[in-house]
């Protein structure tokens, strides 16, 4: 009878059941328990708006036993959140990071949002390049994927036809659209929020507005463009306030990239500028002048 | 020292302006066109005498000069008020406007701002509109987010959970919820996405 | 997948379909939508042509059926179980009758590939590809109530088959549940003709 067909088939089926068991349901909310990732050893990753609470967080294993778990931290920014999982044998999910994902590729999408795990299929539909997200944080390259999304999507992982994992799954960065994490931001991400539980960020202290700059004094101050940050308001005693930056500066670059909105300056505060200066091209009183400005950490209000 | 021509067909409206302007220490008469210096604001009196269509008024001013201008319109309607803001007036007032208002107005035309009435300016929106669609009428106050607001939602920009928000505040999930539905109907959102970006471009939430 | 197997995959999926349209049938009755059937051939039917739906797409007690031949002919409900949502209408059949082969054994693996064959919006033998979401867990030993494919359906579906890459029957699909489509087990079907009274041959 059919032979490639049949292959097809099996291969699927025999990349969901290994990748699968390598994928959990937690349950951290009410209602449907959510899909998490054995990612490394005693590692689980899951997504950030599927982790309701902070404390008595259960995990369903592949052979149907509950272990306990804890969360290491979160990074809403990336949707993505750790948790440990104290001694257990459970086999490591494989990923893959050599090869990016292209479009057209046929994947899975795995989910456990019971007992057994499920799957969608479908294709990569876009592979965009870097990409920041509403929060500010940078995703190495957002895919984005045609296929169906149900119950126990996000915090699932995304296989290719090998059961080889590409990323973590989440509707929610973009807009309910299904997209997958890639692999090396989830594993950078991860690093982090196991070594300080938290993604480390620059802070300036001020807010911004999108300003048009008066076409005339932009031809006189040879501006390449006309849209700039207003300063509207300035944390009393921030970092920006004590390097000397005043309400009505009209900021243009940073770090020698123009600004035209909010998310220009989030690129630029990342958890490396911390307490490294930083030039700030500003329009004040007509004229164009340069500030060093040297960002703190941002506070955190979440407890550690 | 803001310096002020006022320019009216009728010597009683002048004179009327003249002490309207005078009352302010932070603005000057100018003495007008026997001077060599530029005034800084012209407040121009359209008035009921006035057989000039606004517009034509306004390109009178010889070319070049940008001196901004007040003018005070007898009927403020759509049409005529629309006629002299694309004209390029700073300000469009009725002629029964209050002192203060015409003040107000000189003011904000010498710091390069515009201005109009704010009762006015659905009216006046609704003359430009090619479409005939009215713009809302929006009144400033209702957008200003209360301090406990903008707390919640800068806690909504870390991306903390209501729950969290609830314990960092020390307040109940219930008033969170409260604070949030009163946070997305000023800042015209419908979630909380929208509203950490809208609060991020109006700088709302510190970056 | 290299382009000669891809190839390869689009006229085996062809010939899978064709296989499946020649024991799909078109359901109708005055009252409902055109559903889909399926020519069924047990033990019990002995030479009487059998043919499997669901309980909806044949409210009253007859219905006119089309093979994929375009023979039309007046079919008879002999059997219903609303609970499960299935029918068994009863026809006269011609000669060489053919009749689904069911998939034996018959756990499904999640991400096998599924075919399911239907007629949505008046178009006869439309074909839709997916794979198996995931079936609902059962108590032990027991059948699960659903098979959920992760296949885009449309109602003409209801009633006909799904079946799986080698063409055999897998389960009859019922209903669609957000992008996913449940079926009804093909155990189920069997066990239910086999101990439906009015199908057991007198």
């Amino acid at each position: 009878m059919s032979t490639v067909l049949q292959s097809l088939s099996t291969e699927l089926a025999d990349a969901v059941e290994s990748a699968g068991r390598a994928v959990v349901a937690i349950h951290a909310r009410r209602r449907i328990p959510a899909s998490g990732v054995h990612w490394r050893p005693g590692v689980v990753v899951a997504t950030h708006h599927t982790i309701n609470r902070d404390e008595n967080i259960t995990v369903t294993l592949p052979d149907g036993t509950t272990a306990p778990a804890t969360l290491a931290g979160r990074d809403p920014s990336t949707d993505l959140a750790v948790l440990k999982l104290a001694g257990q044998n459970l086999a490591a999910a494989t990923l893959r990071s050599d090869t990016p994902p292209t479009v057209g590729e046929l994947v899975i999408a795995l989910g456990r949002p019971g007992p057994s795990v499920t799957a969608s299929w479908g294709v990569v539909s876009r592979v965009d390049g870097p990409w920041r997200t509403w929060h500010g944080a940078e995703i190495d390259s957002l895919l984005r994927l045609d296929l169906a999304i149900y119950d126990g999507f996000s915090g699932g992982p995304l296989i290719d036809a090998a059961g080889r994992v590409l990323g973590i799954n989440t509707s929610a960065l973009a807009r309910g659209v299904p997209v997958t994490i890639p692999v090396t931001t989830v594993e950078r991400t991860v690093s982090e929020l196991l070594e300080r539980g938290s993604i480390r960020r620059a802070y300036l202290g001020i807010g911004t507005q999108p300003v048009r700059v008066p076409e005339s004094l932009a031809r006189k101050l040879e501006l390449k463009g006309d849209v700039a940050l207003l300063i509207v308001s300035l944390e009393s005693g921030g970092p920006a306030d004590r390097d000397g930056l005043l309400l009505g500066d009209v900021l243009l670059e940073l770090d020698g990239a123009a600004v035209n909105d909010p998310t220009d300056v989030l690129a630029k505060l990342g958890g490396d500028r911390v307490g490294r200066p930083i030039a700030a091209r500003v329009i004040r009183g007509g004229q164009v002048k340069t500030l060093q400005l040297t960002p703190g950490e941002r506070p955190t209000s979440r407890a550690a | 020292m803001i310096r002020v021509l006022i320019v009216s067909p009728s010597s009683g409206t002048r004179r009327a302006l003249e002490r309207v302007v005078a009352r302010d220490p932070g603005l000057a008469l100018h003495a007008g066109s026997d001077t060599p210096d530029l005034p800084d604001v012209i407040v121009l009196d359209a008035g009921p005498e006035s057989h000039l269509p606004v517009p034509m008024l306004l390109e009178q001013r010889p070319s070049g000069n940008t001196t901004p201008f007040v003018v005070l319109l007898d009927e403020l309607d759509g049409a005529a008020g629309a006629g002299a803001l694309r004209a390029g007036a700073r300000a469009v007032l009725p002629r029964s406007a209050a002192p203060e208002e015409i003040r107000a107005a000189v003011r904000a035309a010498a710091a390069g701002l515009a201005s109009l009435p704010a009762a006015l300016a659905g009216a006046l929106l609704d003359g430009t509109s090619p479409d005939g669609t009215g713009a809302k009428l929006v009144d400033t106050r209702d957008q200003i987010l209360t301090p406990r607001e903008r707390q919640v939602l800068t806690l909504l920009g870390e991306g903390l959970l209501n729950k969290e928000i609830a314990v960092q505040l020390d307040i109940s999930e219930h008033t969170v919820k409260t604070h949030l539905a009163a946070i997305y109907e000023k800042l015209d959102v419908s979630n909380r996405a929208e509203a950490v970006a809208t609060g991020l471009r109006r700088g709302l939430i510190m970056l | 997948m290299t382009q000669s197997m891809s190839a390869g995959l689009a006229e085996e999926v062809a010939a899978a379909v064709e296989q499946l349209r020649r024991i799909t049938v078109q359901v109708r009755t005055r009252r409902a939508a055109m559903g889909a059937g399926i020519l069924w051939n047990g033990a019990e039917s002995e030479g009487r042509g059998l043919v499997i739906t669901n309980a909806h797409v044949v409210p009253g007690n007859q219905a006119t059926i089309e093979l994929n031949d375009g023979c039309a002919m007046r079919a008879r409900v002999v059997a219903r179980d609303p609970k499960r949502d299935l029918a068994a209408l009863e026809f006269e059949p011609g000669p060489a009758m053919v009749s689904v082969v069911i998939r034996e054994p018959q756990t499904l693996r999640v991400g096998e590939l599924v075919i399911a064959i239907g007629h949505p919006g008046g178009l006869v033998g439309a074909a839709a590809l997916g794979i198996i979401h995931g079936a609902e867990s059962a108590p032990e030993g027991r059948t699960p109530r659903w098979i959920r494919a992760d296949v885009r359906l449309a109602p003409g579906f209801s009633g006909g088959p799904l079946a799986d890459a080698t063409g055999r029957l897998v389960g009859v699909n019922t209903m669609i549940q957000g992008s996913l489509a449940l079926a009804v087990p093909a155990a189920v079907v069997e066990a239910w003709v086999e101990h439906s009274h009015a199908l057991v041959a007198p």
